[in-house]
């Protein structure tokens, strides 16, 4: 209801503007649609200008026009026609790299009422920029550890929105970023309509990054990105991600589909997911990651479709940064989710591919993990089916469902959480550690190969109630085994 | 002792020089990522380069070969941009990409505040594309995103980007570069100690105000061995702060054309000018005066030697003024000023025609003007030697035409426009075609030769309230004029003819 309110809200105000607010053509400000002249003071004084005069859309009509970073300020409103394309400088001195944090093309803090909308396009030219950063590093020029062989800052993202409330993020083309393609930082009434983020040209390419964001709708959106494709982050751990909801949306990645974390200090609270795809994805479609001891309660996920991806679904707690803080996982629904899940690399051939692993292990299960003593509580599994390849191979790499077993998987609290973390786990379709109250309803498992693992494995659940389960394999074997679990019923 | 000074100045700065050459390491501006395709801004780029070059301890950053376009920079200590021959810096033709210095409240593409040890060296060039970027400046201010009264049709001069605006710094060298074209004046040196200008090429009619080089307030100039050919003030020296002083100061072997005055002191006057040794100077196709004194906010100007001067087809010679225009209190003098070996052509017509920025049209009749020495009644000029000079007037003055007699009341009734911006021209007609001295005392004419090409009706000089005169081998040519009287007194005393 609330939602609703803040929802209506964000697009009156957003219609309001569009029509009462005054229209400034960008070459009124004298900025050039010719590629090659560097606009950015002139692009600054256009919104200084609007913004100090009330207010109102400045307007990019089709050409491209070369810029480093711009701060957008409150009411003013970037409206990119079809055809006119925003281009990164590809020199890494055009941006604001004196301020790290906030290290972007397009850039605000503390703004309201802003927008950025139309058909055109953002293209960062980030790989240039990053390989023009590097230059400068390699001649000692800048300093940085150029740890993994990428600059660990300075590198500028697409958009970063810090502490600005009514945002409008609609139609445009984002693409080719040096780092996280957009970031909303600490963001409240927040909406994200019909974009296409395309970015693989460099490491982290986040496809979108909702930070510590209040009353956010991500709407009618296509992501193809290098990292994580919808990624939500709580980086202040007085804070959190609240009210939000994606909705058709399509998603690729060489990470994961809908992430998150990884840094989950705050938490996450009432997210709701409906009708999203995701596709080619080298990790999990859906992840869900408290390792930095965030809160994470209210997940709701309806129609899921994942075809071609590394893994289904990933919930973690863990203890890698939490300090005195224990991160939880409280209350998830997932319902109405289909998954299909490859037997080889799903994101082969796309750039910035996931990297190789370096130990075998099959094909995963879903997991769901919490750490001994802090249980994953209240998730419920709802007419779910995820398609394996099964056909695992014991030779190649093996974990029994003896007790001795079970109890050998490592705990890794402290890793960085990944599905692959633990190699070789003992189910193929499900595998549950560290979780009470589990519910799985109309859940189908199929392998199309024989698997030499049971589908499901349950090691300390207390209470689970499972109705309606199916396991389509082929040949004969156990399908679920429990370890160490209580108040398991199946009907 | 003056002269002494000086020397030891450019003594200092050349060892200076020698000696941040001889240390100095080389760094390529394109290894920061600069780039020479004349469409890349490269603002930041350079800046960033100048930055590391300071922190690592200074030295030299080198432009190779090329167009490099940038907005405003900042030199910093230690630093010198070496121009390769064919290097150009062109400046950003968009206005929005340069600052106003909030300390010196003015717009340059260099900028340098509070830094020492720093030059701008080599054959390449500087250009600041004025024309085109204060155009554009008055498009944003005709929009309404910049505002500016746009007196006389011009942005202000201080938003309009210089090429090179030096303040409060030491050990300045400038070698060998070419300036063209900025939107204001070329360079300001100001408040700067030490400053060396050596073997420079100045070309710039682009827009109003494109003064050659301004040296404000400085201490320890040499000038030597350049070209000037500007749409304002060649070489100007100003001072702007009431509390410093223009001083010691070499020009020397100079070469400057330009649609105002030749060498100049003022307009702004504040502190004043002392020391300054002139020498081996020509100035040619200039609208103004080949030489510019001006004391008129309550500066001094003091122990200035002029040697060797050749003024071609300039509009007036010489010039000396005291005026009291924002003297705000203070007591304006000029005193000890020593002009030798001078010759000079003054044309019948407009001397800077068809060069782009001509001086203005005038808006009323006088023929042309003798050189005028001209202080206050409270305020003289004192102890003026003018030796070894010969000036050729067009003559030809017309009665008809203007009019100025030479009876007590007449010459009683020219008014002293003591509040006037200071101009030659400024009184129209004056009653002497040759020279004209009103209040000062102490003045030496020693083998002087004047001459008229054509018969004027005015005689040739009239001194007016000056006490103390001497004439040494005073030569007059005029034609039809054998028996004419040639010096006039009025209100004089203590008057010497040889």
């Amino acid at each position: 209801m609330n939602k609703l309110k803040s929802i209506t809200l964000i697009l009156m105000f957003f219609y309001f503007t569009c029509f009462y607010a005054a229209e400034y053509k960008a070459s009124f400000f004298g900025i050039k649609s010719n590629g090659t002249t560097l606009n950015t003071s002139s692009i600054q004084k256009a919104i200084d200008y609007i913004h100090e005069n009330g207010g109102g859309t400045l307007v990019f009509y089709v050409g491209r026009y070369l810029t480093g970073s711009i701060e957008l300020k409150s009411n003013v409103h970037i409206v990119l026609r079809e055809g006119a394309i925003l281009v990164g400088s590809t020199n890494i001195y055009d941006y604001n790299i004196d301020n790290p944090s906030y290290t972007a093309l397009v850039y605000a803090k503390n703004a309201s009422n802003i927008s950025i909308t139309g058909k055109g396009v953002i293209d960062g030219q980030g790989a240039d920029v990053a390989y023009n950063l590097i230059d400068q590093i390699h001649k000692g020029i800048i300093e940085d550890k150029l740890q993994l062989d990428r600059p660990a800052s300075r590198r500028p993202r697409g958009i970063y929105l810090r502490e600005c409330n009514n945002v409008v993020i609609k139609e445009i083309t984002i693409k080719n970023t040096a780092d996280w393609v957009q970031v909303y930082d600490q963001c409240e009434n927040l909406l994200i309509d019909k974009i296409t983020v395309d970015s693989k040209v460099f490491w982290n390419n986040d496809g979108l990054d909702i930070v510590d964001c209040k009353d956010v709708i991500v709407s009618n959106s296509f992501i193809d990105a290098s990292d994580d494709a919808i990624c939500f982050k709580s980086h202040d751990k007085n804070k959190r991600c609240e009210n939000i909801e994606v909705r058709n949306c399509v998603a690729r990645s060489s990470a994961n589909g809908i992430k998150f974390g990884t840094v989950t200090s705050g938490g996450y609270k009432n997210i709701r997911f409906i009708n999203n795809k995701v596709y080619d994805t080298f990790r999990s479609a859906f992840t869900i990651a408290t390792p930095d001891g965030g809160k994470v309660e209210d997940i709701f996920v309806d129609s899921l479709y994942a075809y071609n991806t590394g893994n289904a679904i990933f919930l973690r707690i863990g203890t890698r940064w939490n300090k005195d803080k224990q991160g939880t996982i409280d209350n998830v629904t997932i319902q109405n989710m289909y998954a299909e899940i490859s037997a080889t690399k799903p994101d082969t051939g796309y750039k910035y591919e996931g990297p190789i692993e370096d130990l075998p292990r099959n094909v995963s299960p879903a997991i769901i993990y919490g750490i001994p003593g802090v249980d994953i509580n209240n998730v419920s599994l709802r007419n779910i089916e995820i398609v394996y390849p099964g056909g695992s191979n014991p030779n190649y790499a093996y974990r029994g469902t003896k007790p001795a077993d079970l109890d050998s998987i490592p705990e890794l609290i402290d890793s960085y959480p990944e599905f692959s973390n633990w190699k070789e786990l003992p189910a193929w379709g499900l595998y549950v550690r560290h979780a009470g109250n589990l519910t799985l309803e109309n859940v189908t498992f199929t392998a199309k190969e024989k698997d030499y693992r049971p589908a499901v494995v349950f090691d300390g659940v207390k209470g689970a109630t499972l109705s309606g389960m199916k396991y389509n394999v082929p040949g004969r074997g156990k399908n679920f085994i429990r370890h160490k679990s209580t108040g398991i019923i199946q009907k | 002792m003056s002269k002494i000074n000086i020397h030891f100045s450019v003594l200092l700065s050349l060892l200076i020089l020698l000696a941040s050459h001889l240390q100095a390491k080389d760094y390529n501006v394109s290894d920061f990522g600069a780039k020479a395709d004349g469409t890349t801004l490269n603002t930041r780029t350079i800046q960033r380069a100048i930055d590391y070059v300071s922190e690592k301890g200074g030295g030299r950053l080198v432009f190779q070969v090329g167009n490099y376009v940038t907005g405003s920079i900042y030199l910093k200590s230690n630093v010198t941009l070496h121009l390769e021959p064919g290097a150009t810096l062109l400046g950003s033709t968009n206005p929005l990409d340069y600052v106003i210095d909030p300390k010196v409240k003015w717009s340059s593409m260099i900028f340098a505040v509070n830094q020492e040890n720093i030059g701008i060296t080599g054959k390449g060039t500087i250009n600041g594309r004025g024309f085109t970027t204060a155009n554009n400046l008055v498009s944003l201010i005709h929009r309404g995103l910049v505002e500016d009264e746009l007196m006389l049709d011009r942005p202000r001069e201080w938003r309009r980007p210089e090429n090179i605006y030096f303040r409060e710094c030491v050990n300045v060298t400038i070698t060998d570069i070419t300036l063209r074209d900025p939107a204001s004046w070329n360079q300001t040196y100001d408040q700067c100690k030490n400053v060396y200008v050596d073997g420079i090429y100045v070309d710039s009619k682009a827009y109003w105000n494109n003064d050659g080089i301004d040296i404000v307030d400085c201490d320890g100039v040499t000038i030597k061995n350049s070209y000037f050919d500007a749409a304002d003030d060649v070489i100007c020296f100003k001072s702007h702060d009431a509390k410093s002083i223009c001083q010691n100061v070499v020009v020397e072997n100079c070469v400057g054309r330009s649609s105002a005055n030749g060498i100049k002191f003022g307009t702004v006057s504040r502190g004043g000018f002392k020391n300054f040794k002139i020498k081996n100077v020509t100035i040619f196709d200039t609208f103004r005066s080949a030489i510019t004194f001006a004391a008129v906010d309550g500066g001094i100007i003091e122990d200035i030697e002029v040697d060797s001067i050749r003024s071609i087809n300039t509009g007036n010679v010489i010039f000396l003024r005291i005026g009291d225009r924002w003297s705000s209190g203070k007591q304006p003098s000029m005193k000890n000023v020593r002009i030798s070996n001078v010759y000079a052509e003054v044309p019948m017509s407009k001397p800077d025609a068809g060069y782009n920025y001509e001086g203005p049209v005038e808006d009323n009749p006088r023929n042309i003007s003798p050189a005028v020495i001209f202080g206050l009644p409270d305020h003289k000029i004192e102890n003026v030697v003018l030796k070894n000079i010969e000036i050729v007037y067009p003559g030809a003055g017309n009665p008809l035409y203007a009019y100025r007699g030479t009876s007590q009341a007449e010459l009683d009734s020219i008014p002293d426009m003591r509040d006037k911006y200071p101009e030659f021209s400024q009184w129209k007609e004056l009653p002497a075609w040759g020279f004209y001295v009103r209040h000062a005392d102490g003045v030496i004419f020693d083998n002087v030769k004047l001459v008229a090409e054509k018969k004027d009706y005015r005689p040739s000089i009239v001194i007016d309230n000056v006490d103390g005169a001497t004439f040494r081998n005073v030569e007059f040519i005029e034609p039809e004029s054998k028996d004419k009287k040639q010096i006039i007194q009025n209100r004089s005393k203590n008057v010497t003819i040889q």
